[in-house]
């Protein structure tokens, strides 16, 4: 670098423009902040029963309780909506929402964990193109059919029954509903005991029914319709058809129309009609979706959770409930009933025992089957096919769900996006007035160095650019107050160097000598000064929230790259500028030194030696 | 040559410590006074910080009766202050704050305004605090102040000195104080972006102070040895020489702020920009004022206790040297001519023969002493 600064120099030019380039060209840039683009933000924080601020929280707490709302936003369908936390506060931040009582209605409600028993698994919910194709389909298969507008096929479907129970006795109640609606693809866990001593037993039971729960789970992913007249042929021996319209009950377009059909019609539950006795329609993981019975106990029948390694090396997680009658007892008679497959709690699948959904926060996270019909509070198991991290994040949630925290908006504000873009363009337009004056007063008074002074700053502002680009950034109106204030730090680094290089020249040593010692003079004051400043930076970023931290990003961020700039920039072209012919003239850089200016040959390039050793 | 054109030339020499002894007298009252002033008036706190709501509504024709009408519905009315402004592009805007801090009632509230005056939900601006975030917010901020001096004293004392250090931080304290205070004589609405302002303050103050303090390390260094020259004088001989970076940087970096101040906060109305600037102007200017004459004497008072210091002088006075008078004078050859009665004269500025003494004195780069420079690695000597 020293040898050669005019490649530095180059080198560092080529550098900042391509990634520039590079970035412009794949359309990348830093994300506006909520005060810049509208929105609404709000800050949450814990609150004990009181309704006082706590900060008795654990942090898997908070994270679960973020992972929650962040799902409840996704639901809502907000762009690039951000969930954070700091400390024990949680920040939701929602560009362009503009209902600030509905968000706070969505983000402030306690989420709780339930236990209900699975009445039906029903198909997925279509939207968008797929459901238009579907209804579509129908409306085929309804004319192929013969059926007219109003019955559906599920009235087919009953009808039918009804006359086959009458005319034949035939009970086809239970085999003709398993066989029309998927199998319970959700089913992968099971509950199990693991009885103390007999852990190798457990293990095993569990380990030869986990497999048969994975073919399930492989058969109905993808094209249930596809696999059902096969399932239900055992079904039903092709008996005449008895309804008004004469369908055939195994016709492939009925069946194909009764899934259709329900998967058209069935609708979820809005979080707040989930109420503790109704039959609720909630989503599941992988998209099915759940229909459920009354509550049968909240998560404050759990204790804990963990998850552990299994001797055949699965993972399960093991549940650990209250004693007494609002813990293990009521989970015990719960499971009792799936147990024997009763009528609240009936069999899905051909193991014949009910599957218990546990629902955090309208969302079936996992509905194993109960395959032990009572428990011992703490020698409970559930396994199936987790990896590790299924089964942390289901201990996770049932840890969670024993102890809900509840948090409460504590700052709420909504930015109108016009008045966001007035602040924004209000602080361009004076960032780029303020340049222009301190560019102009360098200029009057460096005169040619104020070139890299200038130049410094477009460095450290490109790479800024890129870095805010690439990182995903955003700017918020504190940030840009930020980059402002950092304008001047930057010019510093060059002042502090130009007036050490001033100092040398008017005290005899020659430009050319004096960039190379003026500078490593100076930039062991600019990594000192920056240090503090980034010190400074640091600690707010650390302890603050919201716009102060902002702030402190980029103040932090322009510190750390005006020392780079510095390095490979503002002493490179000092250098290049030095050693031209324009170091001949001390007065082009801002340096009074009349008598070098008029006689060039006067100071030989030796003088320097004398000077120095 | 007027003092600038002496000052281009580096040939300026301020008087510092002569200045400084008024100007720490000075100080000290001033942060009496703004002491004072914080405990009998007290800071105007913004909602932020107390709890509260703040409604923008921008609408023509929709003002203060037709927002009291809507507040009177939540009965929230007691308390409220209103702010009609007008935005750069002729938008009317009414700026409500009042004393709802709860979170929901204030979302009621701006909904119902957004309906008095013809608006979409989402176009009324509005921020509501609870009564605790405000408490957390000034928790946060002190628990940042001490953090950043406990942090910011070791790193000084580990890459200047301990002495230094804690001069950095008296004046950074002085900074702080006086803003603070001159919030609370004045009035002015305290902000968190106020806050995030007084925090930069610090930053930039030290950051001022670290550059002088370097550069008057490395005098110390350059000169001490010689037991010519007493620390004042070295301290003087140096502000000197920063002098201009001092105010070059501070030039360059306020006329970025004056800016957000004069066309982002007063003709585009943005107040976060114009409550960010007012206060970084006023510390800025203050951070550089304190390096010079809070920071450096203070250093100077303590040093010059210190037996090195103490036996320079006495040296010094016994060759006949006014230790007073604090004027540089090339003095690493012969004894200088002692008695320069002439020393307090010299407090302003220098007259051109001054100058020319001053002119002739060496680099601070050379050696002088027996101390040679710090060998440079990697240097290629051409």
């Amino acid at each position: 670098m020293r040898k050669n600064p005019a490649r530095t120099l180059i080198g560092t030019t080529l550098v900042v423009l391509t990634l520039l380039v590079v970035t412009i060209a794949m359309d990348r840039d830093p994300q506006l902040g909520l005060d810049l683009q509208g929105g609404i933000s709000v800050n949450l924080q814990p609150v004990d029963d009181a309704g006082e601020v706590t900060t008795d929280v654990t942090t898997e707490q908070l994270d679960q309780a973020i992972e929650i709302i962040r799902r409840r936003v996704d639901a809502v369908g907000v762009a690039e909506p951000e969930v954070s936390r700091q400390g024990s506060t949680v920040t939701v931040q929602l560009p362009g929402a503009k209902d600030q009582q509905e968000v706070l209605e969505l983000v402030g409600r306690t989420a709780q964990l339930e236990f209900r028993p699975v009445l039906q698994i029903l198909p997925p919910i279509i939207t968008g193109e797929v459901r238009e194709e579907a209804e579509a389909r129908v409306a085929e298969l309804r004319g192929e059919l013969g059926l007219p507008d109003g019955v559906t096929a599920e009235d087919v479907l009953t009808e039918e029954q009804n006359l086959q129970t009458e005319a034949l006795g035939l009970d086809l109640d239970g085999g003709a509903l398993e066989g029309l609606v998927p199998g319970p693809s959700g089913d992968e866990a099971e509950l199990d005991m693991s009885p103390e001593g007999t852990d190798e037993e457990a293990a095993g039971i569990g380990g030869g029914r986990r497999s048969a729960a994975l073919r399930g789970q492989d058969a109905s992913d993808d094209d249930d319709a596809a696999q059902l007249p096969a399932e239900t042929d055992g079904a039903f021996e092709s008996p005449e058809p008895l309804n008004q319209f004469g369908i055939a009950l195994d016709d492939e377009r009925f069946i194909e129309l009764f899934q259709l059909e329900a998967q058209l019609t069935s609708e979820l539950t809005p979080l707040e009609d989930q109420t503790e006795d109704a039959e609720i329609v909630v989503p599941g993981e992988g998209g099915q979706v759940y229909r459920l019975g009354p509550r049968a106990l909240t998560g404050e029948a759990l204790e804990g959770a963990t998850a552990s390694l299994g001797e055949f090396g699965q993972w399960t997680v093991n549940p650990v409930f209250r004693p007494g009658p609002e813990g293990i007892d009521a989970f015990n008679a719960i499971a009792q009933q799936c147990y024997s497959g009763a009528p609240t709690c009936p069999a899905l699948s051909d193991t014949s025992r009910g599957l218990l959904g546990i629902v955090l926060d309208g969302e079936v996270i996992s509905a194993p089957s109960i395959n032990v019909d009572s428990f011992s509070r703490d020698q409970i198991q559930i396994s199936g096919s987790f990896t590790r991290e299924d089964a942390d994040a289901l201990a996770v949630a049932l840890r969670y769900g024993a102890l809900p925290i509840a948090l409460e908006a504590q700052q709420a504000e909504t930015v109108s996006a016009t008045l966001g873009a007035g602040a924004l363009r209000a602080g361009i337009i004076s960032g780029f007035i303020g340049l222009a004056l301190a560019a102009l007063y360098l200029f009057s008074y460096y005169r040619l160095l104020a070139l890299v002074a200038v130049g410094s700053l477009a460095v450290s502002a490109s790479f800024l650019w890129v870095i805010m680009s690439w990182l995903g950034a955003t700017v918020t109106l504190a940030g840009v107050v930020g980059i402002v204030v950092s304008v001047g730090v930057t010019v510093d680094s060059a002042v502090v160097y130009f007036e050490s290089l001033k100092e040398r020249v008017l005290n005899g040593s020659s430009v050319r000598a004096g960039v190379d010692r003026a500078f490593d003079v100076a930039y062991a004051t600019i990594v000192k000064a920056n240090i503090s400043s980034l010190i400074g930076a640091g600690v707010l970023y650390w302890l603050a929230v919201g716009p102060v931290r902002g702030f402190a990003f980029y103040l932090g961020a322009m510190t750390l790259l005006n020392l780079v700039a510095t390095y490979v920039f503002v002493y490179p072209a000092t250098a290049v500028i030095g050693r031209s012919r324009q170091g001949l003239h001390p007065r082009r850089l801002g340096i009074p030194l009349d008598e070098v200016a008029a006689s060039p040959g006067a100071r030989p390039t030796t003088a320097d030696m004398g000077a120095t050793s | 040559m007027s003092r600038f054109s002496n000052a281009y030339r580096n040939k300026n020499d301020v008087d510092f410590p002569t200045w400084s002894r008024r100007t720490l007298v000075v100080s000290l009252l001033l942060v009496a006074v703004s002491g004072i002033a914080l405990v009998t008036q007290g800071l105007s706190l913004s909602i932020d910080f107390e709890g509260g709501s703040a409604w923008t509504v921008p609408a023509d024709g929709f003002d203060r009766a037709d927002a009291e009408a809507v507040l009177d519905q939540f009965e929230s009315a007691e308390g409220a202050r209103f702010q009609q402004a007008t935005t750069a592009d002729g938008d009317q805007i009414l700026r409500i704050s009042g004393q709802v801090d709860d979170i929901a009632l204030g979302a009621e509230v701006g909904e119902a305004l957004a309906a008095a005056a013809g608006l979409e939900p989402g176009d009324v601006e509005v921020t509501t605090i609870g009564p605790s975030w405000g408490a957390d917010i000034t928790r946060q901020a002190l628990q940042s102040l001490i953090w950043f001096i406990v942090l910011i004293g070791a790193y000084l004392a580990w890459r200047l000195e301990p002495k230094m250090a804690l001069a950095a931080l008296a004046a950074v304290v002085h900074d702080l104080t006086l803003t603070v205070g001159f919030y609370a004589i004045f009035q002015i609405e305290v902000t968190p972006a106020t806050v995030i302002a007084f925090l930069t303050i610090l930053g930039y103050s030290l950051y001022d102070t670290v550059v002088v303090f370097d550069r008057l390390r490395d005098g110390v260094i350059r000169y001490g040895k010689t037991g010519h020259y007493t620390y004042s004088t070295i301290m003087r001989r140096t502000l000197n020489l920063t002098l201009m970076r001092c105010v070059n940087t501070s030039i360059t970096t306020i006329l970025p702020i004056l800016s957000m101040l004069v066309v982002g906060g007063l003709l585009l109305d943005q107040p976060l920009l114009r409550d960010f600037s007012v206060a970084l102007i006023i510390g800025l200017l203050l951070g550089v004022y304190s390096s010079l004459f809070v920071a450096s004497p203070i250093v100077a008072m303590l040093k010059e206790r210190e037996p090195r210091w103490v036996d320079v002088r006495d040296r010094l006075k016994q060759r006949g040297n006014d230790v007073s008078d604090t004027r540089w004078v090339e003095r690493s050859n012969t004894p200088v001519p002692g008695g320069t009665t002439a020393a307090m004269a010299s407090r302003v500025q220098p007259t051109d023969g001054d100058a020319q003494t001053v002119g002739d004195a060496p680099p601070l780069s050379t050696t002088i002493g027996g101390h040679p420079p710090r060998p440079r690695k990697r240097r290629a000597k051409r």
